[in-house]
């Protein structure tokens, strides 16, 4: 049967193989928490672009720097300009999304709302996505790229993994409601539009990544965000072989793709032990109770030292 | 006028960052970053806008192989030795694909 490639976002009504998708009453729980999570991070970001001090730069125009004046004869650097206060926040917040199947698990979103990993993950990124319009000028960007792997193999390519850019708000008119239609799934579907579920890839798409961050970053900084409730569990091979990844394979690749890159994984979950965490690089752990909090916090600290 | 150390050092900076900005004038140096800016902005934009009606986004053959052409698909050929057997190299494809440049 031959496979083609759809779009994540774009059959959200289509049949997904593994049968996961998040009902109307999640739907109602999903849309409260965007909403509460979205006053929370603009509270974070306006407080953040309130405390800002415009700095000044000695140059050759400007106001004149009275201090400077007995320099007038040698130096004609008398006067100070302001600099753009926000120049610093020239960044993009890269989101690698785990769009598995263990993501449909239950967790504790705001006011200990229950709703799927994926979901509040979702709520997460929506609710950034549209707080970071509206403070810091928008010069905060956001990147979402699903992480995912067919369940079987796909056309010439046999079992391989996807890295899909679906939302990202340096491209203009791109609503953030496009990751309501985020769900447990490939971007890969059959002749009848059944899309293939997912395994976990994880670090294993670290190479495409990569050529991602060089081909599509253009901001001065950037800051990798890995969101993860697993381990690697994926049978990715060209060939008719199994190859067994583990988790120390995520940390070979950490290592090999994202050498000097600012990364942090963001463990959703209870499943990982503290020889799990030597796996993933710089990890918050986020209990599912603490995860919204946590992750908040994160944000909110990775924002104040960049205006440092 | 006498040259001391301190002005030598003036002048050196001074030799620096007109290196960087050969005319001098720092609203040159920022007109080239500003059209620079635009520039890649303008590559990114040329995504265009989302429409409110997200179906029929399935690609056929035909139109994936427009996508290679586009630009909007690479495929990225990758090998990695497993942890579990050092030895031996597994080659794999990942697949990058950009949706947001269809979503118009």
């Amino acid at each position: 049967m031959s496979k083609h490639i759809v779009n994540p976002l774009g059959s959200p009504h289509k049949k997904i193989s593994s049968g996961l998708i998040d009902g109307p009453t999640q739907k109602e729980t999903y849309e409260y928490n965007v909403k509460v999570l979205t006053k929370r991070f603009k509270k974070v970001f306006d407080s953040l672009e309130a405390n800002l001090k415009p700095k000044t730069k000695i140059s050759k125009r400007g106001k004149l720097k009275g201090s400077r004046l007995h320099m007038y004869s040698y130096n004609n650097k008398l006067f100070t300009q302001k600099e753009d206060k926000f120049q610093d926040f020239n960044t993009t917040f890269v989101f690698l999304l785990d769009v598995s199947g263990s993501m449909s698990a239950k967790t504790e979103g705001v006011n200990g709302m229950t709703l799927s990993r994926l979901g509040l993950s979702k709520a997460i990124l929506k609710a950034l996505s549209i707080a970071l319009k509206k403070s810091l000028k928008g010069k905060i960007k956001i990147e979402v790229l699903l992480k995912s792997c067919p369940e079987s193999k796909f056309q010439e390519h046999g079992n391989a993994g996807f890295l899909s850019r679906v939302y990202s708000s340096s491209v203009s008119n791109i609503n953030p409601n496009v990751i309501d239609n985020i769900n447990y799934s490939c971007p890969v579907a059959d002749e009848q539009g059944n899309q293939s579920g997912s395994s976990t890839p994880e670090l294993l798409l670290g190479k495409a990544v990569s050529y991602f961050l060089k081909s599509y970053v253009k901001t001065k900084n950037y800051l990798v965000f890995n969101m993860t409730d697993g381990d690697i569990y994926t049978n990715m091979s060209s060939e008719n072989t199994y190859t067994s990844w583990s988790n120390r394979d995520n940390y070979k690749c950490m290592k090999k793709y994202f050498k000097g890159i600012p990364f942090i994984s963001i463990l959703m979950g209870y499943g990982f032990g503290k020889e799990d965490m030597k796996n993933h690089p710089n990890p918050v752990l986020c209990t599912d109770d603490k995860f919204v909090v946590r992750l908040e916090t994160t944000i909110s600290k990775l924002a104040r030292s960049l205006s440092q | 006028m006498a040259i001391n150390a301190h002005t030598f050092k003036l002048n050196l900076k001074d030799q620096q960052e007109s290196k960087e900005n050969p005319t001098g004038n720092p609203n040159d140096l920022l007109g080239n970053l500003k059209q620079e800016t635009k520039t890649t902005t303008d590559n990114i934009q040329k995504g265009g806008s989302v429409s409110d009606n997200l179906e029929d986004y399935s690609l056929s053959q035909n139109e994936m192989e427009e996508i290679l052409l586009q630009g909007d698909l690479k495929v990225i050929q990758t090998q990695e030795s497993c942890y579990n057997n050092e030895n031996e190299l597994t080659k794999f494809n990942v697949l990058f694909v950009d949706f947001t440049k269809r979503m118009n």
